[in-house]
C-alpha cells in the first residue's frame, strides 16, 4: 500500500467513525482529533527509507498511482502541508467538540484534509486545481453546516478555484508545446500572464477576498477559521511548487514584489473594515482576512527564509484562532449568529472569559505582545521596515486599524447587562478558553519550542 | 426519434449566427427570470445549443457530452429546486403551476444589468482572441464569460451562482477544447461541471429550506 492510499483510507475511516458518533459530539470530536493527531505523529516520524509500517502493513513511501491522466504521489514536499493540516484539524476538532459546535464539523474535517492531500499529491501541477475544486466543494459543505442558512459563504468558496482553473489549463497547454516560445512569442507571454492571473486568483487578492469575509459572517467561527487556514496552507504549498517548477515567471513579474503588496492590501482592506464593523461575525471575517494577508506578507518579504517563518506561523496560529473562535462561539450561543454590536449587552459581565478569549485572541492574531504570534509578527514588521519602507508604513496602518476595530468591539462587549436572565458561560467553555490562553502563553515564553519542527518541515518542503 | 447521424445532418443546416443569437437570448433569459423553472429551461437550451456549436471543434461523441453533463446538472438542480419549491408552496397554499413573476427591485436590477450587458455586447463587440478558436466562437465565448461574471454579481442565490459558474466553465471549454480535445481534458471539464452541479444542488436545498414557513413539517 502506498503512503497516499494509506493516508486517504485512514482519513475516510476517521470521518466515518466520527460520523457514526455524531450524536455524541464530544466522542465524535475526540475520536477525529485523536486519529488525526496519531496520523500527524506517524507522518512526522516516518523514516527516510523506502518503506515504513503502520498497523501491521508495509507502506511504500515512493509508490505512485496513475488515475484519469494524473499521477499521484505524496512526496516529502507535500507531506509538510498535510502534516500541518492534520495538526490544525486535530486542534480545531477537539476544541470545537468541547464547545459543542455543529455535529457535522468533526466528520467533515478528515474528509477535507483527504481532499487537500489528493490535491497536493497530484501531478501535472497545472492540472492539479481540478482536485482543489473538489476540496472547495467540501469547504462549501462545511461552511454551510448541517442547518438551513444563507449559502453565501458556501457559494463564494467555489469561486477562486473555478475562476482560476481555465487560466492554469491554458498555461499548461502552451507550456507543453515546446516550439511555441520561438514560433509565437505573443502566445507564449500570454500563457505566462494567464499563469500569473491564476495564481493571483488563488491568493484571494482583493477584491476576490469576499469568501473569507463571508465565512466569518455566515459560517460557524471554527469552520471559518479552519477553512481559511487550510486553504492558505494548501495554496501556499501549491504556489511555492509552481514558482519552483516555472521560475521563468519571475521574468514577467517578481513574486517578491507583488506578493507583499497583495498581502498588505488585504491587511489594509481588512483593517479598515474591522474598524467599521457593526457585527461580531463581520469583525471575525475581516480579522481572518487580516491574518491571511499577514501570513503572505511574512512569506513575500523574506523570500526563501520566509518559508520557515510561514511554517512557524502556520504552527502557532491555530492556538490564537481557536481561542478567538471559542470566545465568539460562546457569545454566539447566547446572542445568535453574527450578532450586531447594538444587541450585545452584558457580555463581559456574564461571559467574561469568552469576551477575553475573543478580544484577546484577536489581538494575539494581530501580533499583540502577550500573544504567541508576537515574535514572528515583530520579525515581519522589522524585515518590512528594513527592506520596504512603504510596505512597513501600510502594514502599521492596517495593524492600527485592526487594533482600533477590536477596541470598538471590546467597548460594546463591556456595556452593562440588560437582560437579567442572560446565562453565564458554561464551565467547559471557560476551562477551554483558559487552557488555550495558557498554551499561547507557553509558546510566547518559549518561541523556540517549535523551531525544530519548522526546520524539519522546511527540509521536506525543499525536496521538490 | 432521429438517429445521431440524422441529427448531425440536421444541425449542419443551422448556421453559427442563428445558433449564437438564440443562445445569447437564452443566456439573457437565464439571468433575468426569477421563476426557477423558466431559468432552468433557458439553461437547458443554452447547453443544447453549446453542444451543437462544439461540433465544430471536436468529434460529435465528445461535443455532445455537453448535453450529457448539462442534462445531469439540470436534473440535479431541477430536483433540488423542486423539492424546496414544493414544500414552500404546499405550506403557503400556492398551486404548483402558478409562475412566480416578481417585479421587485432585485428583478429590475437583474433586468437592467442584463440589458446593459446585451447593449455592450451589441455595440462594443468585446472579443478575446482565443488561440485556434474561430472568431465567431471566440466572440461567443467572451460573451459567455462576461455573462457568467455578471450572473455572479446578481445576488447570492445558489442557482444563479450555478448559472454564472457554469457559463464561465462553458466559455473556458470553448477556449480549452479549441487547443486540445483529448479524452482527459474533455472528461476533466465535464467532471468539474458535474462537481459544481452537485454542490449547487445541495446549496439550493439548504439555502431554500430557510424560506419554508414551517421547516419542521417538511
Amino acid at each position: 500500500m502506498s503512503l497516499l492510499v494509506f493516508l486517504l483510507l485512514a482519513l475516510f475511516v476517521l470521518s466515518l467513525a466520527a460520523g457514526l458518533l455524531r450524536r455524541a459530539p464530544l466522542s465524535s470530536g475526540v475520536v477525529a482529533a485523536a486519529g488525526m493527531s496519531w496520523l500527524a505523529w506517524w507522518l512526522w516520524r516516518l523514516p527516510t527509507e523506502e518503506t515504513a509500517s503502520a498497523l501491521g502493513r508495509v507502506i511504500f513511501l515512493d509508490q505512485t498511482h496513475a488515475l484519469l491522466g494524473f499521477t499521484f504521489q505524496l512526496t516529502p514536499a507535500a507531506r509538510a502541508p498535510v502534516l500541518l493540516m492534520l495538526g490544525w484539524g486535530a486542534i480545531f476538532v477537539l476544541v470545537a467538540a468541547l464547545l459543542r459546535v455543529e455535529r457535522s464539523f468533526a466528520p467533515a474535517i478528515p474528509l477535507l484534509v483527504a481532499a487537500f492531500t489528493l490535491f497536493l499529491a497530484a501531478q501535472p501541477l497545472l492540472y492539479a486545481p481540478f482536485w482543489l475544486i473538489l476540496a472547495a466543494v467540501l469547504m462549501g459543505v462545511i461552511a454551510q453546516g448541517n442547518q438551513p442558512r444563507p449559502a453565501r459563504a458556501a457559494l463564494r468558496t467555489l469561486l477562486a478555484p473555478i475562476l482560476a482553473f481555465p487560466f492554469l489549463l491554458f498555461a499548461a497547454w502552451v507550456f507543453s508545446q515546446s516550439a511555441i516560445a520561438a514560433e509565437d512569442p505573443q502566445l507564449w507571454s500570454s500563457a505566462w500572464r494567464a499563469l500569473l492571473v491564476g495564481m493571483l486568483i488563488l491568493t484571494s487578492t482583493v477584491p476576490l477576498h469576499g469568501w473569507i469575509v463571508a465565512l466569518g459572517e455566515a459560517a460557524s467561527p471554527f469552520a471559518g477559521a479552519f477553512l481559511v487556514g487550510a486553504w492558505q496552507i494548501a495554496i501556499y504549498a501549491f504556489l511555492r511548487s509552481l514558482l519552483f517548477a516555472y521560475p521563468t515567471i519571475t521574468e514577467f513579474i517578481d513574486p517578491g514584489v507583488w506578493l507583499p503588496w497583495i498581502a498588505v492590501v488585504q491587511m489594509l482592506w481588512a483593517g479598515a473594515f474591522m474598524f467599521g464593523s457593526q457585527r461580531l461575525g463581520q469583525l471575525w471575517g475581516y480579522l481572518l482576512l487580516w491574518t491571511f494577508g499577514a501570513a503572505f506578507l511574512a512569506w513575500g518579504l523574506t523570500g526563501e527564509l520566509g518559508s520557515e517563518a510561514i511554517f512557524w506561523l502556520f504552527m502557532v496560529s491555530p492556538i490564537a484562532l481557536t481561542l478567538a473562535a471559542a470566545g465568539l462561539q460562546s457569545i454566539a450561543h447566547r446572542f445568535g449568529e453574527n450578532p450586531a454590536y447594538s444587541a450585545l449587552h452584558g457580555v463581559s459581565e456574564r461571559l467574561p472569559l469568552s469576551a477575553l478569549g475573543f478580544i484577546g485572541g484577536g489581538l494575539f492574531l494581530l501580533g499583540w505582545p502577550l500573544g504567541a504570534l508576537f515574535p514572528m509578527r515583530l520579525a515581519t514588521y522589522q524585515v518590512a521596515a528594513y527592506r520596504a519602507g512603504n510596505i512597513f508604513l501600510w502594514a502599521m496602518l492596517a495593524l492600527t486599524l485592526g487594533v482600533l476595530g477590536l477596541i470598538r468591539a471590546a467597548r460594546h462587549l463591556a456595556t452593562p447587562v440588560r437582560d437579567v436572565t442572560l446565562q453565564r458561560e458554561s464551565r467547559r467553555a471557560a476551562w477551554t478558553i483558559g487552557l488555550l490562553l495558557l498554551a499561547g502563553g507557553l509558546i510566547l515564553l518559549n518561541p523556540g519550542l517549535l523551531n525544530d519542527v519548522a526546520e524539519q518541515m522546511l527540509v521536506w518542503f525543499n525536496m521538490l | 426519434m432521429p438517429t445521431l447521424d440524422q441529427f448531425l445532418t440536421l444541425t449542419q443546416r443551422l448556421n453559427n449566427p442563428a445558433l449564437i443569437a438564440s443562445s445569447v437570448l437564452l443566456v439573457a433569459a437565464m439571468l433575468v427570470f426569477s421563476d426557477w423553472r423558466w431559468a432552468l429551461f433557458a439553461f437547458a437550451g443554452v447547453k443544447v445549443l453549446a453542444g451543437v456549436l462544439f461540433l465544430q471543434l471536436m468529434p460529435p461523441e465528445w461535443a455532445l457530452q455537453q448535453w450529457v453533463a448539462g442534462g445531469l446538472v439540470g436534473i440535479m438542480w431541477f430536483l433540488a429546486a423542486r423539492r424546496v419549491d414544493v414544500v414552500r408552496r404546499r405550506q403557503l397554499g400556492v398551486p404548483w403551476w402558478k409562475p412566480e413573476w416578481r417585479l421587485n427591485p432585485s428583478s429590475l436590477m437583474r433586468l437592467a444589468f442584463t440589458l446593459l450587458l446585451l447593449v455592450l455586447v451589441y455595440t462594443v463587440r468585446p472579443y478575446i482572441p482565443f488561440p485556434k478558436l474561430p472568431a465567431d466562437l471566440a466572440r461567443y465565448a467572451t460573451f459567455l464569460a462576461l455573462a457568467g461574471l455578471v450572473a455572479l454579481g446578481l445576488g447570492d442565490r445558489p442557482m444563479r451562482w450555478g448559472f454564472g459558474l457554469s457559463l464561465w466553465l462553458l466559455a473556458a471549454s470553448f477556449s480549452i477544447h479549441a487547443l486540445q480535445t483529448n479524452v482527459d481534458t474533455v472528461g476533466m471539464m465535464a467532471g468539474v461541471e458535474l462537481i459544481l452541479g452537485f454542490a449547487i444542488s445541495y446549496f439550493i436545498v439548504v439555502d431554500g429550506a430557510r424560506f419554508w414557513p414551517r421547516p419542521e413539517d417538511a
